[in-house]
């Protein structure tokens, strides 16, 4: 089985380290989606087949909390898994994503080791769901 | 009233600045021997919420192009191309991150922007080594200034 997985964050050059991680870490990727903010991500989940979302939380027009509220709200895209990569790590802000269904949290700077973990067991625990 | 931000930026800023670029770099006492001006990028993000205040980083090309190369894998040549310049964005947006979760409160949270970053002149260089609160880490020889001047709160 191979994923389509959707990368959101205004950094080009962490876009750049989650597609090479995913590279490293042979996780069969069937296609890699990009976006920076949460505003191109809802575009691009309407449109596309999504099988995780990995998203970063400060960013311009829409930020990923806003992003992951607005897919909660959605029916069908409540269901795509999000795993949320982000510096910011307050404990109310986790608590909120927690409650909106978020599956993941990697705070950065992050290894590509521990990058890899969280998409398996993501990845994993949905498909065996 | 400015709050002493410095042991917190002490703490944190060589320990992120590991993790994130790969690059070690040790404090030195900034009533020393001004280190000499050297062509850089700056990075500034604001912050909101219960602390309110700016923190600013400046970076000199040759780091901000090694911790591009370290992070991406390759070797970035352009000192103050695009790919130096989203290292320093993102440099700056690990750090403020995290300095502003150690900031906030229980009820209120504290954001930093999104930074922004721009390629510095010598004024700003002498302006903000001359700033309250700025702390020098040298990397080798190679200083940055970085910076965090925030009011509020109850630290």
């Amino acid at each position: 089985m191979s994923y389509s997985i959707l990368t959101v964050d205004d950094s080009p050059l962490m876009r750049t380290v989650v597609a090479r991680t995913l590279r490293l870490a042979e996780v069969p990727v069937s296609e890699l989606h990009e976006a920076s903010n949460g505003r191109e991500a809802l575009a691009l989940l309407h449109e596309k087949w999504i099988d995780l979302v990995l998203t970063d939380l400060n960013m311009p027009e829409m930020s990923g909390v806003e992003l992951v509220a607005r897919m909660a709200e959605d029916g069908l895209l409540a269901t795509v898994p999000v795993v949320v990569l982000s510096s910011l790590g307050e404990e109310s802000t986790l608590a909120g994503l927690t409650a909106l269904g978020v599956r993941g949290y990697l705070r950065k700077p992050f290894t590509p080791e521990s990058l890899m973990k969280i998409i398996r067991e993501t990845l994993e625990g949905n498909h065996a769901s | 009233m400015p709050l002493d931000c410095r042991p917190v930026v002490a703490e944190a800023f060589p320990r992120l600045l590991a993790g994130f670029g790969m690059v070690f770099c040790e404090p030195i006492d900034p009533r020393g021997p001004a280190p000499r001006w050297e062509p850089a990028l700056g990075a500034r993000a604001i912050f909101h919420g219960s602390h309110r205040g700016v923190f600013e980083i400046l970076v000199p090309f040759s780091v901000a192009s090694e911790i591009a190369s370290n992070v991406l894998g390759i070797d970035v040549q352009e000192p103050a191309g695009m790919s130096s310049r989203e290292a320093v964005r993102e440099l700056a947006s690990v750090v403020s991150g995290h300095l502003a979760s150690l900031l906030a409160s229980a009820n209120s949270g504290c954001r930093p922007s999104v930074p922004e970053v721009r390629v510095l002149d010598p004024d700003s260089w002498t302006a903000m080594l001359e700033a309250d609160g700025t702390q020098i880490f040298m990397i080798d020889d190679r200083p940055m200034l970085v910076r965090l001047s925030v009011e509020g709160g109850s630290r």
